[in-house]
């Protein structure tokens, strides 16, 4: 299932999966295979990704 | 910069290694070689042979493997019924055996075989080569009995020559031809190539070894990189064990007797490796994040292009294929191959990830209208973000 709410939070700060990437300390193709719902990310790189995007985990990868 | 230069240093030196292996490479296996070739005259009345055991004395002047090379021709093909080298037509055996000073049996064949050759371990010294014919089947029985082989196959040997016909009474003339020549012409001039790729070896570890314990340098992969990796490894472990599997079935049952065992279970090793590298690559787990692709490919280019050479040479100095059974020089074609092909999968890659780049972008466009709700919703979240960040 893809992860729009991850997709979207990183437009709404406006950066490209490679500046999230750069941010978090993954691979661009990591971000993208989140966003895509191909990869389920560890509890590290979640809490990774909140913080860059200034969100919490059930805002990001809560599913309802 | 330095980065880059790397894989650039790891391939020169590769190279150079290489280049100094050359000469090695280039070698010609033919050694010199002793010849001694006679003439004996022998008489055959009433079946029997009036004169044989020849004896025939020679000298061994180092220690060592050996190859021996023997061969009897009849003069004239009047000569074929009475002494034939087509097992066919055999109607009397010669045998060949080889005694050292103290009267040791140390080699012997019998046969049809017009030539033949084998490797033997000599040590130095005098050794005596005596010709034995036979026209009847007990006095072979007992000699292979004596100095060829066990009772039982003694027996059975004899059986496969047709002594029922006796040979003409007459005076006749056979050529026997003998060699024996050393199997390498110097081992401390292998020594010193052994000597180079083994320093040269340690040069790219030692390499390896800083760029690993450098931070700088070192490749960074992500938790999902690192998954890949492990199924990689998972997927190359099974394929190997398999191709073991099949390449040690094909071997027992002789399938590929054309082709040295050790590069059969060297291209086991390739295969597990090749579905490693190739499984990482497409699953972009092979470059680490904080490495470039491009100086790698070209690394992988240079060391294909370098095997690639090397294969050539192989095929024109004749080491590729030797007595029609493929050599450990294969290895050079199975590298090439395997370097190629990585370095065909990289480029495909990278092709394929910069379409779906600009597929994503475009997915981006389309998504966009699903997305708006949840932008309005994170947007409104963001003030509640700040008391989150200390996750």
């Amino acid at each position: 299932m893809k992860n729009l709410k991850l997709k979207s939070a990183r437009a709404a700060l406006d950066l490209s999966q490679q500046d999230l990437a750069d941010k978090v300390g993954v691979s661009r193709q990591t971000i993208n295979a989140i966003e895509k719902g191909d990869y389920n990310p560890t509890i590290n790189l979640c809490r990774s990704i909140c913080k860059v995007l200034g969100k919490t985990l059930d805002e990001i990868f809560w599913e309802e | 910069m330095k980065k880059k230069l790397i894989p650039l240093i790891i391939a020169i030196i590769i190279i150079l290694g290489s280049i100094c292996l050359i000469p090695y490479l280039l070698r010609s296996d033919e050694t010199e070689k002793t010849t001694m070739n006679w003439k004996l005259d022998y008489t055959v009345e009433n079946g029997v042979i009036t004169k044989d055991n020849l004896p025939i004395a020679f000298n061994i002047d180092k220690d060592g493997e050996y190859i021996i090379e023997y061969y009897w021709v009849p003069e004239g093909e009047d000569h074929e019924d009475i002494l034939s080298v087509d097992t066919s037509k055999v109607k009397a055996l010669t045998s060949i055996r080889i005694s050292d000073s103290e009267g040791n049996n140390v080699f012997g064949t019998s046969g049809g075989a017009l030539s033949a050759s084998t490797t033997n371990y000599l040590t130095k010294g005098e050794y005596e080569l005596k010709l034995t014919q036979f026209v009847d089947r007990e006095s072979f029985v007992e000699y292979a009995k004596e100095y060829l082989c066990a009772n039982a196959d003694a027996e059975e040997w004899a059986d496969g020559y047709d002594f029922s016909t006796v040979a003409q009474n007459g005076d006749y003339t056979m050529e026997y031809g003998f060699s024996y020549r050393p199997v390498s012409a110097s081992n401390s001039n292998n020594l010193l190539y052994f000597a180079i790729v083994i320093l040269f070896t340690i040069a790219v570890i030692i390499i390896l070894v800083i760029i690993a314990n450098n931070g700088e340098y070192r490749a960074k992969y992500d938790e999902r990189q690192i998954l890949e990796q492990g199924k990689a490894f998972k997927f190359g472990f099974f394929s190997t064990i398999i191709a073991i599997g099949v390449i040690g079935a094909a071997d027992a049952f002789g399938i590929v007797s054309m082709i040295d065992t050790t590069v059969l279970y060297c291209s086991a090793i390739f295969i597990g490796l090749g579905v490693y590298v190739v499984y990482c690559v497409w699953h972009e787990a092979y470059f680490g994040i904080n490495q470039q692709s491009v100086s790698v490919m070209v690394m992988l280019a240079i060391i294909g292009l370098a095997n690639t050479t090397l294969s050539i040479m192989g095929f024109v100095s004749g080491q590729m294929v030797v007595n029609g059974i493929v050599t450990f020089r294969i290895m050079n074609v199975l590298c090439a191959a395997l370097f190629f092909a990585l370095f065909i999968t990289i480029l495909i890659k990278k092709l394929s990830l910069s379409k779906t780049s600009e597929e994503d972008e475009d997915e981006d466009d389309d998504d966009e209208d699903a997305v708006e709700s949840s932008v309005d919703s994170s947007v409104e979240g963001n003030g509640s973000a700040g008391n989150n960040v200390g996750l």
